[in-house]
């Protein structure tokens, strides 16, 4: 059991590097109109997501704690869902730049450590 | 002098002047305000235009993706803050550029704010305003000639207003400019091997179908209410199916007269995989290769107006081009309309999302619809209200075109929930049967054989 832990905290590690490159890249799609590209990474890109998200709750409940926001990484994923139903592109590629790409970036500094339990 | 009369002392182009001096009312809303970076950034008809942290950097990688070494003139549609024309002119220093604005307030608003004299005065930009009145004859000619590189904005086409006469035209050109510049790597590849497969074109069957009927099936919903009749049709109307439309004919156990694909991309090689399929294929040069390669019966190629390789081959074998319109089904009216038959009716084109849905249940394609925010409206042959998409709405406009072209034929459509189209009525299926049984059988087949004499 440990080592699936460790492998799935492996696998996130090098995950969420990619998906801060990858965030460039469906901005720099986006901005050069080539919206077909783009969508088909969106999808991928938010397939990835609800991937960390689970993992950091499967973590938590085997006591491993990591200091990113599911509920914010969430919030992208909506907030993606609503430009692209108004279909307003300049919005998203302007999330994926300058917001969800930092986020990622950051987010891909942190490691999970074990929780401590608390003695009573 | 303040920047706005600074902007209009500096403007060439007496016509606009006073245009923008006088522009009062406008069906545009604009808002200008600065963006996190310091720069302007504009939002017209609630739609922003340019990027809310960096506009200047997002115009930059925009037009960086549009210049082209070969353009002898750039024609911009949209002035907006001018971003677009004064990095252009920064880059391509000697070229000219035209800049078309459908609406003065647009310019009159960015006059306001910033100083555009550089653009107005520069002796390689002419700007047009379309509430100018039309532009001259001689300009349409020019920039529809190859040597001009047009380049809309996405943005800015989504931020004309619905009822704007020059969108539908626009999109229509810019669908057709994004789907080329994502596959021209795989359509020049497609094209080098399906030119060497063939075994004969196209424009060998032309005219040569006189007086005969058709049939084109498409993958529309309103196919699955339509299936069952067709196999009464065989023999009376020659049948052309396109690529997604074969599975829900197999299952029906009807045998199309011939198939048609159109896509470069390698998904339609399933559309034809363990169909059985071994009677005529007539493909786009530039349609996906592995389909064509695999299939076992004749090959029949056809080139296409648009694609310079397809244009160049064609000449130089004396042969004639199609139109495409941009999807396999427009693609196949034009074919059959070439052929010579005197009646052609539509089978499964929705052009809809009638019932909820986009594509016929067994389809290789097809998705449900879930959320109707985005969508258009149209009517419906019933005379219900259906969803549809821009797309959609663009092939729909070209099947009214090309009707409109074609007097000498009889169109007819039998999608009940599908969009209207203009020009073609509404028959019932059950009608078009019935009107068959007078008609002589006919071996479609055999006579194409005969024509590739393969």
């Amino acid at each position: 059991m440990t080592n699936l832990i460790y492998e799935t905290q492996d696998s996130f590690y090098e995950y969420i590097v990619r998906v801060a490159q990858g965030a460039e890249t469906i901005a720099s799609d986006l901005r050069e109109d080539r919206i077909g590209e783009a969508l088909q990474l969106i999808v991928q890109f938010s397939e990835g997501v609800s991937w960390l998200i689970q993992v950091i709750l499967l973590m938590r409940e085997n006591n491993y704690s990591i200091n990113i926001n599911p509920s914010e990484m969430n919030e992208f994923l909506v907030e993606i869902n609503d430009g692209l139903e108004r279909q307003d592109y300049i919005i998203v590629a302007d999330m994926f730049e300058y917001e969800i790409k930092p986020f990622f970036e950051e987010a891909a500094k942190e490691k999970f450590h074990e929780m401590k339990e608390e003695k009573h | 002098m303040n920047i706005f009369d600074c902007n209009l002392a500096a403007m060439k182009n007496k016509r606009l002047r006073e245009k923008v001096l006088c522009s009062v009312l406008s069906p545009v809303t604009i808002e200008i305000h600065p963006s996190k970076k310091g720069p302007l950034t504009m939002r017209m008809n609630g739609n922003y235009l340019y990027s809310c942290y960096d506009p200047i950097k997002d115009v930059e990688r925009f037009m960086d993706s549009q210049i082209e070494e070969e353009a002898e003139i750039y024609c911009l549609f949209g002035f907006g803050l001018g971003y677009h024309v004064q990095y252009l002119l920064r880059k391509e220093r000697h070229k000219r550029v035209i800049m078309i604005e459908p609406y003065a307030s647009v310019i009159c608003k960015a006059a306001e704010c910033m100083d555009l004299s550089f653009i107005f005065s520069h002796p390689n930009v002419e700007i047009f305003c379309l509430e100018q009145g039309s532009l001259p004859i001689e300009l349409w000619n020019e920039i529809a000639n190859g040597r001009t590189r047009t380049v809309i904005s996405n943005a800015w086409l989504k931020a004309l207003p619905q009822g704007d006469k020059l969108k539908s035209l626009l999109e229509d050109i810019k669908i057709r400019d994004m789907s080329f510049q994502r596959f021209s790597l795989l359509m020049e590849k497609n094209f080098k091997n399906n030119v060497k497969c063939a075994d004969e074109n196209v424009s060998r069957l032309f005219s040569k179908f006189n007086g005969q009927k058709a049939i084109l099936v498409s993958a529309g919903p309103s196919l699955d209410d339509s299936v069952h009749s067709l196999k009464k049709l065989k023999g009376k109307y020659f049948m052309l199916s396109v690529g997604s439309a074969l599975r829900v004919l197999k299952a029906n156990g009807v045998v199309p007269d011939a198939v048609i694909i159109t896509d470069p991309q390698e998904f339609v090689r399933k559309q034809l995989d363990n169909m059985e399929f071994v009677g005529p294929l007539i493909y786009l040069s530039t349609a996906c290769h592995s389909a064509v390669f695999n299939h076992e019966g004749v090959k029949i190629i056809a080139f296409q107006k648009g694609y310079p390789q397809a244009e160049c081959y064609a000449e130089k074998g004396d042969v004639s081009l199609v139109d495409t319109g941009g999807s396999v089904a427009t693609t196949a009216l034009d074919i059959l309309i070439k052929m010579g038959f005197s009646e052609i009716v539509l089978v499964g084109q929705d052009l809809a999302y009638s019932k909820g849905k986009s594509h016929a249940l067994q389809s290789t394609s097809g998705v449900s619809v879930v959320s109707d925010e985005s969508l258009l409206s149209a009517i419906a042959n019933d005379g219900t209200i259906v969803k549809t998409t821009t797309i959609l709405a663009v092939y729909k406009r070209w099947f009214e075109r090309k009707v409109s072209e074609t007097k000498h034929v009889i169109f007819k459509n039998t999608a009940e929930q599908g969009a209207a189209i203009e020009g073609i009525s509404f028959v019932h299926i059950s009608d078009i049967v019935a009107e068959a049984e007078s008609c002589l059988e006919y071996d479609f087949c055999k006579k194409i054989m005969e024509i590739v004499q393969v």
